[in-house]
């Protein structure tokens, strides 16, 4: 299910339909977590093929992540939706502001190299 | 925070009020701020909309100083108990005038700016900018000594590098907020770098640079180089492939990007000093995606103490890694938990040296950090050495390796250390035949 905040129905030409953006991760392929890049490629443009054919959008842009088998992109909510009812779909993640991934050191001091 | 978010959230906020006489200086007194509802200079008009509240800027500062342990000044709050600085408090004018610039800070209600925007001689009211007390860093400078750091001896890694085991031949994974590769300490280190956008895509002809300094110091303590006799790289024989990925914004993809993109370098084992607080399974699959592609996830567990943990560190795939001193504690702020899970419900996996660890900043400095984000590196350093001297080992074996050697010390609960400190001899030897 996808996890992007809703906005309501996209008009079907996607002409001002707010974008969201989302990482998708691909079921594995027989058994393996993570197919060769190239059948990853394969099926994450056949996935996207398959939402554009359901929802008459696209994506505004897209990013194959090829040995993670999975993708981003950045299209309205519809496809989004559309996406994670996918078959070959695993997981549909928003891609938003989650707070800060840096891990601040407790503490700092400057240092002197021996001359 | 903006005037109508403040005073929804609170009732009040802090302005400034420009006033219309403002290029002239604003009043007839020259010199500092004056402060008060009499103060000189200042339209009697406005300053009777101001109101005292403990929420204003003056009110927090003075709490802020009183628990930072620091004082304001002799008639101040200097050594004031709690009643006296709420009293110190009660007593801040609401508004100080500056006539030579012609403005007004104060604290203001929803009436009062109201108020103020109708009075004629008010030009403009807007927020006042939030102040805050930035967190001291050490004046006094750390004087290094030649030879190994501690940490790098207590991990007795210097032994195998005797042996001449250093890492040589083994790409380090580095997603981190960049690297100045240009320091003396990485000359010749980074073999690769990559900046990604917020989708994960790479960015073309990006140049090595580091957002801070954390990505530089995590990269020298991996696989610094010697300096003046000072010997901080766990893995000097190494390279890395080394990303920025958390200068912001939308991390999810970009993380995953720079993942994706090391792996595609044929990294062995990826080093991350990074995390999100709390257990989301985002990083999930691609944790488990990464070993099956044969890189060994070795991510820092968090700076939040007992009770916490960040994700990816706290899945129990990666290799998460805490933080000990040189005395054989672990350090307070080292994050651990219990999960309820069969396979590894304690984090972090272990501890490593992250007290006190000296390494490169950007600029050709050199800093000391505390954070179990300078304890992964050491272990995705000790990684690659147990990786050159045994090339052939799966990163299983070398996980396995790692945790058979860990130790607790008498001033370490499994808790908090989980399997304790690791010991490369006895790591090399777990890898013999």
């Amino acid at each position: 299910m996808a996890r992007g905040s809703s906005k309501g129905p996209d008009s079907p030409t996607a002409k001002g339909a707010t974008m969201h953006e989302a990482v998708v991760m691909l079921r594995p392929v027989s058994g393996k977590l993570a197919p060769d890049p190239a059948s990853t490629r394969r099926i994450a443009n056949a996935v996207l093929a398959e939402a554009t054919a359901k929802t008459g959008l696209s994506p505004e842009a897209t990013n194959i992540m090829d040995q993670l088998h999975a993708f981003s992109l950045r299209a309205p909510q519809t496809f989004l939706d559309a996406l994670s009812l996918a078959k070959q779909v695993a997981q549909v993640t928003a891609n938003e502001d989650v707070g800060s991934a840096y891990i601040e050191p407790v503490r700092k001091r400057s240092v002197q190299l021996p001359e | 925070m903006s005037i109508a978010s403040s005073l929804k959230a609170s009732g009040v906020a802090d302005v400034i009020v420009v006033l219309k006489n403002a290029e002239q200086g604003g009043g007839a007194v020259a010199g500092a701020a004056t402060r008060g509802a009499a103060a000189t200079g200042m339209p009697a008009g406005v300053a009777r909309h101001f109101a005292s509240s403990s929420l204003s800027h003056d009110a927090a500062l003075l709490k802020m100083l009183k628990s930072s342990g620091r004082t304001l000044s002799a008639q101040a709050a200097a050594g004031r108990t709690s009643a006296a600085t709420t009293a110190a408090v009660a007593s801040v004018p609401p508004v100080r005038f500056y006539p030579n610039l012609g403005i007004a800070l104060g604290t203001v209600d929803r009436a009062g700016l109201a108020a103020l925007r109708k009075e004629t001689t008010v030009r403009k009211v807007v927020a006042a900018p939030q102040l805050r007390l930035i967190k001291p860093v050490a004046a006094t400078a750390v004087k290094a000594t030649s030879g190994y750091t501690w940490g790098i001896k207590a991990l007795k890694v210097d032994v195998l590098h005797a042996q001449g085991f250093t890492g040589q031949d083994v790409l380090v994974g580095h997603l981190d907020t960049g690297v100045d590769a240009s320091h003396p300490a990485l000359n010749g280190v980074v073999k690769v770098f990559a900046e990604f956008d917020s989708l994960g895509s790479q960015v073309k002809n990006a140049q090595p640079k580091d957002s801070g300094e954390h990505g530089t110091h995590t990269a020298g303590t991996i696989a610094g180089q010697p300096v003046k006799g000072v010997r901080f790289g766990v893995a000097p024989g190494a390279k890395l492939a080394s990303a920025m990925v958390i200068e912001g914004g939308n991390v999810l993809a970009r993380i995953l990007g720079g993942m994706n993109w090391v792996v595609g370098q044929n990294v062995r084992v990826l080093s991350m000093s990074l995390g999100l607080i709390g257990t989301k399974d985002d990083f999930l699959l691609v944790t488990r995606i990464l070993r099956a592609r044969g890189v060994l996830p070795v991510f820092a567990v968090g700076n939040e103490g007992p009770g916490t943990s960040r994700y990816p560190g706290n899945y129990s795939e990666a290799l998460s890694v805490g933080a000990s001193d040189s005395a054989g504690a672990v350090a307070d702020f080292s994050s651990s938990q219990q999960f309820v899970r069969a396979k590894d419900p304690i984090v972090p996996d272990l501890v490593g040296p992250g007290v006190g660890v000296i390494s490169c900043v950007p600029g050709g400095k050199y800093m000391e950090m505390d954070g179990t984000s300078m304890a992964t590196p050491h272990i995705a350093g000790l990684a690659a050495v147990l990786m050159s001297a045994r090339p052939n080992k799966t990163i299983d074996q070398i996980e396995a390796a790692i945790f058979k050697s860990c130790a607790l010390t008498s001033d370490m609960t499994k808790d908090r250390a989980n399997r304790g400190f690791p010991d490369a001899v006895k790591a090399l030897k777990a890898l013999t035949p």
